[in-house]
């Protein structure tokens, strides 16, 4: 149970609460055991559909029923569907699809969080062929992914459907584009930038290795222009930090060029709120890097060490691991004795 | 049954009976509603009991009885009486089995045919027949195999191939190749290769600053950065710190503001453990803020082994059974176990070390 407040009821209103209860009990066992009664008997059909449709509605996480609805669908349809089957706008398969789409649907209007709904969202989409519906597909995870930017359930089927519909990496990136502009702390979108990005600029042959990682090198340089923007709107939202320490280390940076570069934005920060943790944070660590690129100064590295000694003040509750920093490399605490 | 002190302290008097008078609570709506995950319940009702040193309050007998009954012909076993065998109640299963030392009453080799049949040749598992894949089914396989003493009956190198395909940019891990971090996943990703020994591919440091980074201002955890305000959850207190301790970073964050927050997510008027302070609590709940407590050491309960989410002491009892008397789980057909790596041997350090770990505020 999550989200669910406890009131404090007088006895005669909890009793009447546990009534409604127990009552609300009954009914949904009654459909469990209808449901569960059909497949028993072995009917594998549209009633059985319609006894399967009552339960999930209750309760959309109840997999051993949408199992049965997989066992009607196939019985009524075929363990998989022919393409030309599925592509006749009036067919039954089409009719069938539709169906479970707007049940799955409807389940997770109730729970946009549901396993077994996604789940078989997912396997309808395959077994019914339903390439006419991938484009609106696209578009549903696009609203709902408005209404909670965070559901990475969507996130996971939109990847799902973008696979199947070869929709391009670049126009993804376009969408994450949009999704981090509009709220920076939007980690979901930066987590597949991170995987967008290396995707489209891999070399399809081996002799392109070079001009690719030169693209890919252009992208990250990009996106730290990106983050800038996140950081000087929002400098305590940890998400675009976590991105920001993932794009350094992307770049590999060898000279010190970079590093100071980088580091000069972040003083700059720091200087506007020196008690913010995280460019402070992020200040450390370029410093570090430019200490393991053997590039760090005495000045800089006073520096780290001044930067992760505020950390310990500022942040107590990680203490140990600023420390650990300190202590050169943050490696596991040392073993006791048994 | 308020606690007398000023400070607070674990109700365990109240959560035991509030654990059983939820296990028992059959004609509730929650209890019905629950019914697809009956066997996951008796797993998070039991071994919550026994971290309260109250096991006995459940009828073994009866309970063993009933997980039995759960197991399907194919040799999984299914959430309920007459539901279908899938990945998550076979652990389920096992995990009780072992709880009451009665794995021996299950045979072992058929239950491990069920989970190889379920490996794909990416190495990944499903989590049933019907193919869904995530990598908290890889976890399932992988502990469930590691319970039985029975690794060899999967493919683990290619099951923590896969897992490792899995790892973001930010060290954590996601129920698929693409999918993003969070806490939960993190904690069955670094679970399965704490099993199948091969923590050390893990980004430790990068990981264990992520994981440190949950801990909210009032000191309870979230699962992903900054996802609503105030989103800290008793839940999260089990995965990111069972998967710190697997790091061995777990003093990372402030284990005593934690421990104020799973306290203050008590109910003091009728037991149990909620989600968030001011909420309902359940069962799962109870047993995962117990479990946040097991992991510091604090409140006196006992040592958990972080890899397993099983008592120490019971992971203790069972690999002494299986080195003694390997024949009782391998029943009859019994090749030697595989020793891959050092399978366990990171979680069994562990439990070593919260045993050291000074008690702080026992209950006094």
């Amino acid at each position: 149970m999550h989200n669910v407040k406890k009131k404090h009821l007088s006895a005669e209103q909890a009793a009447a609460k546990r009534l409604e209860n127990v009552q609300r009990a009954a009914s949904y066992s009654a459909l469990s055991r209808a449901a569960f009664a059909r497949r028993a008997a072995g009917l594998w059909d549209a009633a059985s559909l319609e006894a399967a449709a009552r339960v999930l509605e209750v309760n959309p996480d109840m997999a051993p029923i949408w199992n049965f609805r997989r066992e009607c669908l196939q019985s009524l349809h075929g363990a998989s569907v022919p393409p030309d089957a599925a592509a006749e706008p009036a067919g039954a398969v089409r009719a069938a699809c539709e169906a479970e789409l707007a049940l799955t649907q409807a389940c997770l209007g109730a729970n946009p969080k549901s396993y077994p709904v996604w789940y078989h969202r997912t396997w309808v989409l395959t077994w019914g062929g339903c390439g006419w519906a991938y484009a609106r597909e696209l578009k549903l995870t696009t609203k709902l992914l408005s209404l909670d930017e965070r559901n990475f359930h969507c996130w996971t089927h939109r990847r799902f459907v973008v696979q199947l519909s070869k929709v391009t990496a670049e126009a993804e990136l376009r969408f994450t584009t949009q999704k981090v502009e509009a709220n920076f702390s939007n980690y979901s979108a930066w987590h597949y930038r991170s995987k967008l990005l290396p995707a489209m600029h891999a070399a399809a042959d081996p002799a392109a290795t070079a001009a690719a990682s030169g693209a890919l090198r252009a992208a990250l340089l990009a996106e730290l222009e990106l983050l800038r923007n996140a950081f000087f709107t929002a400098p305590e939202d940890q998400s675009a930090w976590f991105y920001h320490r993932w794009v350094l280390s992307r770049l590999r940076p060898t000279g010190g060029g970079l590093l100071r570069g980088e580091a000069e934005v972040l003083r700059e920060l720091r200087d506007v709120e020196p008690d913010a943790k995280w460019p402070l944070a992020a200040l450390a660590h370029a410093l570090a890097l430019l200490g393991e690129a053997g590039a760090a100064t005495e000045a800089e590295a006073a520096e780290r060490e001044a930067a992760l000694t505020s950390l310990c003040g500022i942040d107590p509750a990680r203490r140990r691991y600023y420390e650990a920093s300190l202590a050169g490399g943050a490696s596991a605490e040392p073993e006791e004795a048994a | 049954m308020k606690a007398v002190a000023s400070e607070p302290a674990l109700a365990r008097a109240l959560h035991r009976s509030y654990i059983l008078r939820v296990s028992s609570d059959t004609d509730s709506f929650e209890f019905q509603v629950s019914e697809h995950l009956r066997l996951s319940g008796v797993y998070w009702g039991a071994c919550a009991l026994h971290l309260l040193g109250e096991l006995q309050s459940l009828d073994a007998a009866q309970v063993v009885s009933f997980v039995r009954s759960c197991q399907r012909g194919c040799g999984g076993f299914g959430g309920n009486l007459g539901h279908d065998a899938h990945m998550l109640y076979t652990l389920s299963a096992v995990q009780v089995l072992a709880l009451f030392g009665a794995l021996h009453t299950v045979d072992a080799g058929r239950v491990m045919r069920y989970v190889a049949s379920l490996q794909r040749p990416d190495g990944s598992f499903a989590g049933d027949e019907w193919g869904e894949v995530d990598t908290r089914f890889s976890y399932c396989a992988l502990c469930c195999a590691s319970l039985l003493g029975k690794l060899g009956d999967i493919d683990v190198a290619a099951a923590v191939r896969y897992v490792r395909a899995c790892e973001n940019f930010d060290g954590g891990y996601g129920c698929e190749p693409g999918g993003e971090s969070h806490a939960g996943q993190v904690f069955t990703c670094v679970g399965a290769l704490a099993i199948g020994g091969e923590l050390g591919s893990v980004r430790s440091e990068e990981l264990a600053w992520w994981l440190c980074e949950r801990q909210t201002p009032g000191g309870g955890l979230n699962g992903r950065p900054q996802k609503a305000r105030p989103d800290a959850d008793v839940c999260y207190s089990w995965w990111v710190l069972s998967a710190m301790c697997l790091l061995r970073r777990d003093g990372w964050i402030d284990g005593e503001a934690l421990r104020r927050f799973i306290l203050s997510c008590q109910d003091e008027e009728e037991g149990g453990i909620a989600d968030k302070p001011g909420d309902l609590p359940d069962v799962f709940h109870t047993f995962f803020g117990e479990r946040g407590e097991s992991i510091h050491g604090t409140d006196g309960v006992p040592p958990i082994d972080a890899a397993h989410a099983m008592p120490a002491s019971v992971m203790e009892q069972l690999r002494a059974e299986q080195a003694l008397e390997p024949s009782r789980t391998l029943r009859g057909a019994s090749p030697p176990r595989p020793r891959r790596g050092r399978p366990s041997s990171v979680p069994h350090r562990r439990l070593q070390r919260a045993r050291a770990a000074p008690r702080r505020r026992q209950s006094s």
